[in-house]
């Protein structure tokens, strides 16, 4: 009937058949799960959209462990404080990802480093929820509170920084906006003339007016043009291919003095002179030692501060005016900060830091440090100090005295070419003699940056020194 | 009797084996719940109930059957268990309300197990009832045609007393008994090209009269319900036990050439099969659509990598039907290549203990009745499981013990009685 052994062989062929099926399930599964990578960022796949609504995202914390942001249970971002919108930026669904939300998304998302081994042994094999690592800034909510108030209202920008070691200790941008309300408002926000989803602090490109002749200075200095002392004359005005520079545009312009005073006094005239004896090279060279030309390495998008733009004709017209910070140079807040920060601190550039360390259940991790180099000689950063505590000191910008405290500053004013109007600019550093704090303040069509630009940097100088 | 068993069951290795993998798979359930309470998981109230109440179920009737079948293979009813205990972990982790009745039908499976183990020790009985089979398989899926009530296309849910009943898993036992009584009957005659008798020869064709019959009857039948999943698997069932009683491969041919020309009709005849068909050759032409399910089931099952997301951290159950035609995409996707692997093994082992117990019957019905068995089940779960992977059209059957659903769930375990009665027969004629 059913003979045994003649059953039992084709038993093993059913057999034989069903383990091929095996190995074609697992060749399948090999195709899908290890080599289909592709499909994980396909549009349609809402595991694309769920990473952007994960509760457990960590937490975005201040240096003092004042929580800046936090995930809801039901996985939205819950943003404290307006103020630190742009430092901070946001994680959504459709406008994708800004500031240090996205700097430091590997950590907050629990996908790299941050949770230390002992979570990554967790995820890998207990699996739990994957828990991101809350992330520490640099910024210190005093002093950014005391920006923000300084500001008010008015367009323009703030940075602040521990010129030791690059630590940014405030960056205010206004206007500013809600991050949680993207999802609402994302649209509107976008079209607002008044852009307040650019951060002016890191990719706000302004004229940098009077603050830019710190810049010349060192160039002029460094490169043994001249000396505080040197005498310097103003006869009224001084005229450079045709181009007239009025010595008038301060009080003490006319007549014979030292170079410090030219600095004290930012007189336009000398340093278009200065600029000309430099010559574009070394004044380029300089910038470029300060970071002009490139963008600045940092955690957010930075955009590129320009000394002069490639396409432009580089007269000695234009290196004049460029000299005092007018022509077609551009600045950002960040940029002048590190300027301040530079001279403040001897002479060595510190790159800005925003990522203090990343913690996860009580294990801290630091965030990578800054690189620092040497931008200027130290005895030349010493006399640029002298000169900015001396503009400070002859009330040139009374706003930024701060009692029994020496401040080092330049004032700008950035005339912008639209209705005679000016930007407002303060650059300045405290304590003098050993400083802990640079600031760059700027107000767009703010006015006079002695006026208008110094109070602001008074008040953040003065948070940062009381905390 | 009782005494004498009681005292076999105690001692029989075969017994203690089982016990060891039955301990495996109330361990697996355990791990599982402890691993979806990690993940955050919401479990709905009471559901520790399901474990206890798994824990206890998966006992008893390893108790029962030391009673029942004492000598019967270890493998199966462990290896079903153990089918059933990941089964319910993701039934509850996709669709907690479903969960409770979920282990309320392994309670219900696990009872008719051991009684259908105990009668399946007399299995020879059943062998006469082959072509009564064969009606009621039939008349019952026309009966549904009448009664049943539609879902997903498909009607296939009757309802007796309250309880929505899917019919087409029921036939499934009738159908086994129709194969496997036929063919221990005919198959004789069906291995021979022809055959001679008193000096003439004649063609062994007509023989299978019968079972062309009653197959075309129930591709008949299935069709008019829309249920292309089960002709799939009557048709190679047909095939695969055709193979094994008469080892004739131009049977086999006959049944694929006949599977592939019901697929073909099926395609041209039918809406709902038409679009199976078209979403499976080029899915994201209807990603919104008709092919939303097949794109996501494909994200779910890429979003697993080797060792899966973990259980309960996934997003499974944005795959729609994902604790039924879709829970294979779902343990992909939790618990990844190395658990989907480990559950098609699973069902490797119980084809294989299922082959062995056919192997140890001692006569030719025996033998195809359990060999008849373990294919199907076998059958079942590799067209679902090449569905859920793309390797074929999606066919919208369960998943053996895994997939909810209680008719399901209770005849894989009927299933799984039967072939333990089988070899519990056979280990006493041995002795």
């Amino acid at each position: 009937m059913l003979p045994e052994d003649v059953f039992e062989g084709r038993v093993r062929v059913a057999g034989a058949v069903a383990l091929a099926g095996v190995l074609a399930v697992f060749a399948s599964l090999a195709y899908w799960q290890v080599f289909r990578t592709d499909l994980a960022t396909h549009d349609d796949n809402p595991r694309v959209l769920a990473a952007f609504s994960n509760p457990h995202r960590g937490r975005i914390l201040d240096r003092d462990g004042n929580v800046l942001v936090e995930s809801l249970p039901d996985g939205t971002r819950h943003y404290r404080d307006a103020s630190v919108a742009h430092a901070v930026g946001y994680i959504d669904a459709r406008y994708g990802s800004q500031g240090a939300e996205l700097a430091f998304n590997g950590e907050l998302a629990g996908e790299s480093g941050g949770r230390g081994w002992r979570g990554a042994v967790d995820a890998e094999l207990r699996r739990t929820a994957v828990r991101g690592a809350d992330v520490r800034l640099t910024l210190d909510s005093r002093v950014q509170a005391a920006a923000a108030t300084a500001l008010g209202a008015r367009p323009g920008a703030i940075v602040a920084i521990d010129p030791r070691n690059g630590e940014v200790l405030a960056m205010v941008s206004v206007p500013t906006y809600d991050p949680g309300s993207l999802a609402t408002a994302g649209e509107v926000l976008l079209k607002d003339p008044s852009s307040p989803l650019l951060d002016r602090a890191t990719q706000g490109l302004y004229t940098p007016g009077s603050t830019f002749k710190t810049v010349t200075a060192a160039a002029a200095l460094e490169n043994k043009v001249i000396q505080p002392s040197t005498t310097v004359n103003c006869p009224g005005e001084i005229v450079i291919d045709g181009f007239h520079i009025n010595c008038a545009n301060t009080a003490q312009g006319v007549g014979t003095y030292p170079f410090s005073a030219a600095f004290t006094y930012s007189v336009n005239a000398i340093f278009a002179n200065l600029g000309v004896s430099l010559g574009w090279d070394r004044l380029l060279a300089m910038a470029g030692k300060f970071g002009f030309g490139e963008s600045i390495p940092f955690a957010l998008d930075t955009a590129a501060s320009i000394v002069v733009p490639a396409g432009s004709e580089r007269t000695k017209v234009l290196l004049a005016s460029t000299a005092f910070g007018q022509g077609e140079i551009l600045a950002t807040p960040l940029q002048m900060a590190l300027v301040a920060a530079t001279i403040a601190n001897q002479g060595v550039l510190v790159e800005p830091r925003l990522g203090l360390s990343a913690s996860f259940d009580g294990e801290t991790r630091a965030l990578d440090e800054s690189a620092s180099r040497r931008v200027l000689d130290v005895s030349v950063a010493a006399t640029l100090r002298e000169l900015m505590v001396s503009v400070v000191a002859n009330g040139q910008a009374r706003g930024a005295n701060l009692p029994g405290i020496t401040v080092g500053g330049k004032t700008g004013t950035a005339e912008t070419g639209r209705d005679g109007k000016s930007h407002a600019w303060f650059i300045a550093f405290a304590p003098a003699e050993n400083p802990t704090i640079a600031v760059a303040v700027v107000v767009e069509d703010g006015g006079r940056g002695g006026e208008v630009a110094s109070p602001i940097a008074g008040q953040v100088l003065g948070a940062a020194l009381r905390r | 009797m009782a005494l004498s068993q009681v005292a076999a069951g105690a001692v029989s290795g075969r017994r203690n084996a089982e016990a060891l993998l039955v301990l495996l798979s109330a361990g697996f359930l355990a791990l599982a719940w402890r691993a979806l309470e990690a993940a955050g998981f919401d479990f709905p109230t009471g559901s520790g109930r399901i474990l206890t109440q798994f824990l206890f179920v998966a006992g008893l009737g390893h108790l029962a059957l030391r009673v029942v079948t004492p000598r019967a293979a270890a493998v199966p009813y462990a290896a079903a268990l153990m089918l059933t205990a990941v089964g319910l972990t993701f039934v509850t982790r996709l669709s907690p309300p479903s969960a409770q009745a979920q282990a309320n039908w392994t309670v219900v499976g696990v009872a008719l197990m051991a009684g259908a183990a105990l009668a399946s020790r007399r299995y020879e009985l059943l062998r006469r009832w082959k072509y009564t089979a064969a009606v009621v398989a039939v008349l019952l899926l026309v009966a549904t045609g009448f009664l049943g009530e539609t879902r997903g296309g498909a009607r296939l849910w009757v309802d007796v007393a309250g309880q929505t009943i899917q019919t087409t898993e029921i036939i499934k036992l009738f159908v086994i008994v129709f194969l496997a009584g036929y063919l221990a009957d005919e198959g004789a005659v069906l291995s021979l090209p022809r055959m001679t008798f008193g000096g003439r020869t004649y063609s062994a064709l007509p023989y299978l009269v019968p079972l062309l019959l009653t197959l075309v009857a129930a591709i008949a039948a299935l069709a008019l319900l829309k249920d292309l999943g089960t002709i799939a698997i009557l048709l190679l069932l047909t095939v695969a036990v055709l193979y094994v009683a008469t080892g004739r491969m131009w049977f086999v041919a006959g049944g694929l050439v006949l599977l592939a020309c019901t697929g073909v009709f099926g395609y041209l005849a039918f809406d709902h099969a038409h679009t199976r068909i078209d979403v499976w050759l080029s899915p994201y032409e209807q990603a919104d659509g008709a092919g939303y399910q097949t794109v996501q089931s494909i994200y779910a099952i890429q979003a697993g990598g080797v060792t899966g997301e973990g259980l309960g951290l996934g997003e499974p159950d944005v795959v729609p039907a994902a604790q039924t035609d879709y829970i294979y995409t779902a343990i992909a996707e939790e618990l990844g290549l190395a658990g989907a692997i480990g559950v098609a093994m699973l069902y490797l082992v119980l084809l294989v203990a299922g082959l062995q117990v056919a192997l140890e019957a001692p006569n030719a019905y025996g033998r195809l009745l359990a060999s008849a068995i373990a294919l199907l089940i076998g059958i079942q779960a590799a067209v679902i499981i090449a569905g859920n992977l793309r390797m074929i059209p999606t066919t919208g059957v369960t998943l053996p013990f895994v997939s909810y659903g209680g008719s399901s769930l209770v005849v894989n375990f009927l299933l799984v009685g039967m072939l333990l009665g089988i070899s519990e027969a056979s280990a006493r004629v041995r002795r």
